[in-house]
Order: C-alpha cells, then sequence, then structure tokens
C-alpha cells in the first residue's frame, strides 16, 4: 500500500505548503502509535536472555563471555561473530542491522567464479546490474539505473569512488585481486547520513582482506572466451610481531564484446594494476593500515563523434589510456568495546582519456571519527571530514567544460545516536550529516531507524531518511553537441545542432525514503528478508528545450539543466536463504519496483519492474562444486546515444565446476550467459552502437604456495 | 514534509529514553572473543595425562606463542568470568618464540603468523603433552593438533587426531562430532 505523506500536519509545525490533491493518509497517527509503542514497549515482559533453558536458541543469544563459556561445544561452533560496518560504522552483526544490507562474500566470489567487481554485485538482491560493453556498467539499486548511475555511492576500503565528474563510477578500473576481497556490502536505501552526498539510493562499500589474512604466494590465471589470459599474483609476509604486508600485481588482456548481429564490437582492452598494503597492530590496542595502488588501462572505446560535415554523427572506435595511483593511511585506537577513534587520510590521482577530452583529478581526503557512550543507552559517534578536489578538463567541439579547472572543497560532519530503548529489544538510531559542498552551498541529510526485536528469530526495522545528490561537473559545467543532422529545406540553416547546457545554479535532487523492513529466520537453515519502501524525489535535473537559436550555418536547439523533475517509487525486495542439506545452500531473490515519473524523462529511466535472482551452491565428492546462478531482469528502458532505448527482459544462466584437489590448488571452470548466444543488458550513452553480452567460458588455476 | 514530523517524533523518543531503566546491553562477540571462548573450552573436551598436573586444582595452562590479540582476549574473558575446568582454575601465559617451550602449558595457541615454524614449534612440545592449536590452513599438516577455521562469521574445527593421541591427549567424541574433519587415528 502506497503511503503518501501530507504536507497539513507538518505544516502548522514547519509553515511548509500544503500541497494540493494529496490524500492526508494518517502519518501522523502511525507516527504517535510507533511512538506509544516505544514508550510503553519496555515494560511488556522484558526477558533476560537464558541461555540455559533454550539451548537450540542459546547460539543466537549467547554474547556476553560467561555466556559464551556456558555453551557446549556443538553451540560454540555455530555462534557467530560481528562482522557489518557499513549501517552503523561499527561493527554490528548483520541481523541487527536496522537496514536492507546484504553482503557478498569471499566465498560468493569464489564459487562463482568473479572476475570483476561489477559482476560480483549482480547476485545482490535489488541490485540492478547491467553491463554496457567491455568495460563499463550501468548499477543502481531501486531504479534510475544509467551509464553514470548516480544515485548508488561507492567506496572501496573507505575511498570514494563515485566520480564527481560526471557521477557514478567507473567500473572497468576498480579491478583487484578478487581472492584478496573480504566482503562486499550492500545496502540498498539511503544511507547519506552517515556517507553522506550521493548516498542515495545505496551504498557499496568493498572490503579487502587484512594483509594478516593474505599472507604466502598466490598465483591465479583466468583464461577463456574472454580473458586472454588474465594473472594475479600477490605475496604477503609479516615483517615483525603484528606488522603485515602484501604486495600484488594483476595483468589482464580481455576480448571485446559482441554487436547485436554477432560481429565483434572491437572494445577489447587490457591493463596492469599493482599495488601493496600494510597492516601494524601493536598491543597498545591501535591499528594502522597503509595501503596503495596504481593502475594503468588501455580501452578500446566506442563512442560518438559530432562533426559538421556528413555522416555528421559517426561511431569511433578509439583507445583511451586511462591510469591512476592512490594511498590511503588510517589509524585506528579503541579505548574500550564500545568506544575508539579513528582518523584517515587518502589520496587519489587519475586521467581518463576519451575521444577529444579527457579529465584529470586529484582527491585529497581527511576523516575523523569518534565513538563514545554515554551512560549505557546512548552509543554516539560523531566525525568530521574534509576532501579537497581539482581537475582539468581540456574541450573540443563536441564538449565544453565550464570552467575548464576547477578547485572544490567539500566540508562535512555527521552525528548519530544509537539508543537502547529496551536492551536487545528495541533500539532507535538518529543521525545526520551536515555538508557543504561547493556546488549547492549547505546540506543537512538526516534519517532515524528503529530496530525491534520481537523473538530471538525476528527482526522488524523502520526507517525515515532524507538524502541529497549534488549536482556533478558535467551538470553544472558542460556544454555538449551531441548531434548534427540535416534539416528540410525552408529552415533558416541546412543543419541543425542538438546542444546540452548544463546549469551552475541547480540545486541538488533531493529523497524523502520511508522503509520497513522484516527478518525472520524460522529455523537455523532458513531465513528470510523481506525490505519495502517509498521514495519521493524531488528537484529532479533534467535538460528542458529552449528556444531555438537561427545561427549560420546551424540552427542550435539548446536545452538547459533545471531541476524540473520529481518521482515515486515504491517497490518490495524479498529474500532467502536456505540450506538444503549439509552440502547444499539456495538462496533466492525477488523484487519488484514501481516508478511513477514526472515527467517521463529519458533521463529517469533505468527502472526494470521484476528481478529474479536464484543460486545454489553444491558439494560433490572428490573435492567438488558445482555452483548455479540464475537471473531474470524485466525488461529497461534507458537513455542511450540520441534517445532512448528499450531492452527486452532476459534470462541469464551462470554455472561452475570447481575441483579443489587439495587444499593449495583450485582449478575452475565456469560458463556465463549459457542460454543464449548474447543478449544485450544495457545501452551505451556515448556510443549509438548496441554492445552485447556473448556466452562467454572461462577457466581459472589458482595456486598458493 | 513528512520526513521532518517523522525526525520530530524521532527526537521525542530520545527525549523520553532517559526515563527508561538502565540494563546491561550486548552485542555479539568478536572473531577474537569467540576464539578465546574456544580456548577455554577445549579443556573440558580433553584428557590429560594424570602427570600433567601436580595437584586437583593446579591451574590449566593456556599458553600463546606470536598472537597478542588472542592473549589480549583470553586475559579479558578470564579476568572477567574467572571460569574453571573440573576444578582447576585457567591461566594464560604469553610465551615469546625463544621461551622454553616443556612444562610451561597445557594447551598451545600458536599464531598464524609463526607459519614458517609450526614444524619447528611442534616438534618442541612432542614429548610435553601439550595440545596443540592455531588458526592457519597448514598447521593440521606439519603435525598440530586442532585447527580453527573461520568461515561465513563461525569459527569451524579441523582435528589431528594421530598429533594428539602421539602425545597421550585423549579428545572427547562431542569435540570430534562437530569437528568439519578429523584426521587420522588415535591409538
Amino acid at each position: 500500500m502506497m503511503m503518501k505523506y501530507c504536507d497539513q500536519q507538518a505544516a502548522s509545525l514547519f509553515s511548509a505548503k500544503l500541497s494540493p490533491g494529496t490524500r492526508c493518509v494518517p502519518v501522523t497517527l502511525v507516527l504517535l502509535a510507533l511512538f506509544a509503542v516505544s514508550f510503553f514497549g519496555p515494560s511488556f515482559a522484558s526477558r533476560a536472555a537464558d541461555s540455559t533453558n533454550a539451548p537450540a536458541n542459546a547460539a543466537t543469544n549467547a554474547t556476553t563471555a560467561a555466556q559464551l563459556l556456558d555453551l557446549p561445544i556443538d553451540q560454540l561452533v555455530k555462534v557467530e561473530y560481528i562482522e557489518v560496518t557499513s549501517v552503523a560504522k561499527k561493527v554490528t552483526r548483520l541481523e541487527q542491522s536496522p537496514a536492507a544490507i546484504s553482503v557478498v562474500t569471499q566465498e560468493d566470489m569464489q564459487r562463482l567464479g568473479i572476475t570483476t567487481v561489477p559482476e560480483a554485485l549482480r547476485m545482490v538482491p535489488g541490485i540492478d546490474v547491467a553491463r554496457i560493453d567491455s568495460h563499463e556498467w550501468a548499477i543502481s539499486a531501486r531504479g534510475f539505473d544509467a551509464q553514470f548511475a548516480n544515485k548508488l555511492l561507492i567506496l572501496v576500503d573507505g575511498r570514494t569512488i563515485y566520480g564527481p565528474a560526471y557521477g557514478g563510477v567507473s567500473w572497468g578500473t576498480q579491478d583487484m585481486v578478487i581472492q584478496d576481497l573480504d566482503r562486499i556490502e550492500v545496502i540498498r536505501g539511503p544511507g547519506a547520513s552517515l556517507w553522506g552526498a550521493n548516498a542515495v539510493n545505496g551504498v557499496v562499500n568493498i572490503l579487502s582482506k587484512s594483509s594478516r589474512e593474505t599472507q604466502g604466494l598466490l598465483v591465479s590465471t583466468d583464461v577463456g572466451t574472454e580473458d586472454r589470459p588474465t594473472t594475479s599474483i600477490r605475496y604477503g609476509d609479516q615483517i615483525d610481531t603484528n606488522l603485515y604486508y602484501r604486495a600484488y600485481l594483476k595483468y589482464f588482456d580481455r576480448e571485446g564484446l559482441v554487436l547485436s548481429d554477432g560481429s565483434s564490437a572491437m572494445d577489447q582492452w587490457n591493463g596492469i594494476r599493482g599495488g601493496a598494503r600494510m597492516d601494524w597492530e601493536p598491543p597498545t590496542g591501535d591499528k594502522f593500515t597503509l595501503q596503495g595502488d596504481y593502475y594503468s588501462d588501455f580501452l578500446h572505446d566506442n563512442e560518438n563523434v559530432v562533426i559538421l560535415a556528413p555522416p555528421y554523427v559517426q561511431n569511433t572506435n578509439a583507445l583511451n589510456h586511462d591510469y591512476g595511483m592512490n594511498m590511503l593511511g588510517r589509524w585506528t585506537r579503541e579505548f574500550s568495546e564500545n568506544s575508539g577513534l579513528s582518523i584517515q587520510a587518502y589520496f587519489d590521482k587519475f586521467k581518463k582519456e576519451q575521444v577529444g577530452t579527457s579529465e584529470t583529478r586529484n582527491t585529497f581526503d581527511l576523516d575523523a571519527q569518534h565513538r563514545f557512550e554515554i551512560g549505557t543507552r546512548n552509543d554516539i559517534i560523531w566525525g568530521l571530514g574534509y576532501r579537497y578536489t581539482e581537475d582539468r578538463f581540456p574541450s573540443d567541439f563536441y564538449l565544453t567544460w565550464l570552467p575548464d579547472h576547477r578547485r572544490d572543497d567539500l566540508f562535512s560532519a555527521f552525528v548519530q545516536d544509537d539508543i537502547t530503548l529496551a536492551p536487545d529489544r528495541l533500539h532507535v538510531t538518529l543521525g545526520s550529516k551536515f555538508e557543504h559542498n561547493a556546488y549547492t552551498g549547505y546540506e543537512v541529510q538526516p534519517s532515524g531507524r528503529l530496530l525491534w526485536t520481537p523473538s530471538e528469530r525476528q527482526t522488524i526495522w523502520a526507517a525515515v531518511s532524507r538524502a541529497v545528490r549534488t549536482p556533478t561537473r558535467y551538470e553544472t559545467g558542460a556544454r555538449v553537441n551531441y548531434s548534427v543532422f540535416t534539416l528540410p529545406p525552408g529552415s533558416p540553416a541546412p543543419l541543425g545542432l542538438a546542444t546540452l547546457i548544463g546549469n551552475p545554479n541547480v540545486q541538488s535532487e533531493e529523497l524523502a525514503a520511508y522503509e520497513i523492513g522484516y527478518r525472520i529466520e524460522p529455523t537455523r537453515r532458513l531465513s528470510f528478508d523481506l525490505a519495502t519502501f517509498y521514495n519521493h524525489y524531488d528537484h529532479l535535473l533534467r535538460y528542458v528545450p529552449n528556444p531555438q537559436i537561427d545561427l549560420i550555418p546551424v540552427v542550435v536547439y539548446p536545452q538547459t539543466l533545471q531541476n524540473s523533475g520529481s518521482a515515486d517509487s515504491y517497490g518490495a525486495e524479498l529474500s532467502a536463504q536456505w540450506k538444503m542439506l549439509d552440502n547444499w545452500k539456495v538462496s533466492a531473490s525477488y523484487s519488484w519496483m514501481q516508478v511513477k515519473l514526472h515527467p517521463d524523462d529519458p533521463s529517469f529511466q533505468g527502472n526494470p519492474e521484476y528481478q529474479v535472482k536464484f543460486r545454489s551452491y553444491l558439494d560433490l565428492p572428490y573435492n567438488l562444486e558445482f555452483n548455479t546462478a540464475v537471473y531474470y531482469m524485466s525488461q529497461q528502458t534507458a537513455a542511450a546515444g540520441l534517445g532512448e532505448a528499450t531492452i527486452p527482459s532476459y534470462v541469464r544462466l551462470d554455472q561452475g565446476l570447481v575441483w579443489h584437489p587439495y587444499h593449495r590448488l583450485e582449478i575452475g571452470l565456469w560458463g556465463e550467459n549459457l542460454l543464449d548466444n548474447q543478449h544485450p543488458e544495457f545501452p551505451s550513452l556515448k556510443s549509438s552502437l548496441q554492445t552485447e553480452i556473448p556466452r562467454t567460458f572461462t577457466g581459472r588455476v589458482t595456486i598458493k604456495f | 514534509m513528512g520526513w521532518r514530523l517523522a525526525l520530530l517524533w524521532l527526537v521525542g523518543v530520545v527525549l523520553l529514553s532517559g526515563l527508561m531503566p538502565a540494563k546491561a546491553d550486548s552485542q555479539g562477540p568478536s572473531e577474537a572473543q569467540l576464539k578465546a571462548a574456544f580456548l577455554m573450552s577445549f579443556p573440558k573436551y580433553v584428557e590429560w595425562p594424570a602427570a600433567a598436573f601436580a595437584q586437583t586444582n593446579s591451574p590449566v595452562v593456556l599458553g600463546v606463542l606470536g598472537d597478542d590479540n588472542t592473549a589480549g582476549a583470553l586475559e579479558e574473558m578470564i579476568a572477567s568470568t574467572h571460569k574453571t575446568v573440573n576444578g582447576h582454575p585457567i591461566m594464560v601465559k604469553r610465551i615469546g618464540s625463544d621461551d622454553d617451550l616443556t612444562n610451561t602449558c597445557h594447551l598451545l595457541f600458536v599464531g598464524p603468523s609463526e607459519r614458517a615454524r609450526f614444524g619447528a614449534i611442534v616438534a618442541k612440545v612432542k614429548d610435553a603433552h601439550v595440545l596443540t592449536v592455531s588458526q592457519s590452513e597448514d598447521f593440521l599438516a606439519q603435525g598440530g593438533m586442532i585447527n580453527l577455521v573461520p568461515k561465513d562469521r563461525r569459527l569451524h574445527l579441523e582435528v589431528n587426531l594421530t598429533a594428539s593421541s602421539q602425545a597421550h591427549l585423549k579428545i572427547g567424541s562431542a569435540l570430534l562430532s562437530v569437528a568439519d574433519v578429523v584426521k587420522g587415528k588415535a591409538n
């Protein structure tokens, strides 16, 4: 049931305008009811976690040391230790997170033969992963998927890789030694109060293992119809007590994909990356991390080029060189189990080329975070951050940047209070992020989350949040001549020129999100997770046609950027995990979404109505594994090179057979997209060519010395 | 906007939270705490020869070599719970790599960073009735007795029965039945 918020009650409190035609759902009544429950809730029977009465439930409940030591060994092997950090910026148990969160583990990546980070996200419920061409992906959550999907914030080990130039992520350059990734945490829904602007529809946190967990020499090679080959080498060692490091080198050479007629799309790419990481944990309770990477990729890219002579718009296959480096250092000090301090600094430098232009960017970021308790009820985290970024963009006929050189500061602060209303029963988390950015000034992004644990096996959570998406460099200062076409005789000029004009005076896009979720674990082998949401977007940016300008030799048809869009979306994501047998695990997810756009602009597209995902992990005798993933995506419409394209729905089947003859050796064979010769997943914004994903086979050998 | 109203409600809840009676909160254990719990539980399932304990209330000594985090977690857990096993109090001893390993402990946890010297360490305690435990793929192959394997946020067990029976240690079936892997045989 869709909830429409009503301004009428709010009007008397905040002098907000009453918006006509809105049905006044009793939002206030619902909130007052929840308020009453939270107030009176703790006075209901408060059960102390009694582990001796219910051994079957003891494992989920045993948290204090004494309780742990009371457990018999068959229960101790079932206790889970705490893991997730993204939701609360502190380590919490996955089941206790008041958000729609999923984790892709190293086991998932290993079993499905994942070769690139974007492919690791394909299995996450509700995440729309669509491959555009050999090195570009369109990835988003809860709608608005696009080549530069700007509503998802992505971080790698605490460093943001969301690009402020176009919004979105250049996924091709985010390649790492997959075996050294610990996990990828994905939150659907706004994470803005902790992570800041642009975490509108979700946050993806890619975390690599610490050096201590990646010791020794690892060599892994992928050979197949796409990888020709790809090789990773990593060596980790210990320098001193509690001082570990690792260094890696990865080289890949990947075949291009295909066009709709089966011919090569000529978008092959190759690259090299290398890096190192050092971790030091002296017994004083401090932790130090220092890591750095360097990459250099050569990409063959299909791009539209626009010229004032026939054929006016032409596809060019360009060879681009993208390279960059980054360094990150972090110091964490734990004062006690629930208090600590963390300071992080990183530097990121890259150059990204495309036809006629390039982006050179240097970013420096400094972040501090402090966690402490007030009494036994309030767990507070607060932090300050500063980011400096400078860029340079040469211009050409197709794309002009105004200015072509910018230096921007971003100041941010956040605070969050995790309040225990009833221990082990009811928690409320209130927080907000405050930012000052160089495009729109001050932004405030508050959120409130409620977590209710009615029984050991069930969790209910609810959240209300506000998030903003700040305009990109492209939206505020780029002028794009994206098409030239002939005009009929009698027109003021023989040619027409379609131009997109950026606007430095636009404001941020806004989201008001309401979410409710439910988790239940009926048995230790079966669990369900349901997340529902209602999002209202305002001030969405879109290009609006302006009156034509008659010049010689072209008539210019300009479109300027305005905050004149809005949208409402609602949906649900249901996922289940079932350990059917000791050697057979199955997981499935079903997501459904409806989006109402005002108006129906192509740049607001990328909203598939259904996504169904299924995975099966089967362990066979003789150290063999047979792993399967099936994906169904309903059709999607999205902005494409010169307009809009509709991608038909598809079913994709990936399967893999993995053999571990002994623990140092792994040999695997995977087939992807087995049901189709090829299928398209998403159109490109830069080119009119539609690239399709062919059937792929990959073999991998991994040896640990 | 509705979100402002919702936030006002939540702020009200915060202010009222001060009226609630306080109670100790709990969160899940960390990996180090869970590991310490295992190490403190193993003596319940292992029988040492009578000579290993001078008296019926001599302490069970858990030695930790090359892993300060685990030693710290063990010390904290012992300090807060004062656990005993069959009447023996539990003690933790931090052991340096050059220390004499015989007659110092009943259980020796070897940190994974010592993997290059597993063989040497295992050889040193071969005749001393010491239960060797670690958290590393190589450990059992090098003669270690129990290996802890973190997987999906749980700790799994692997046991080398040949090694433990050579040291005249008897590992109970309750522990063996929950181990993922049991290599070798008891004599």
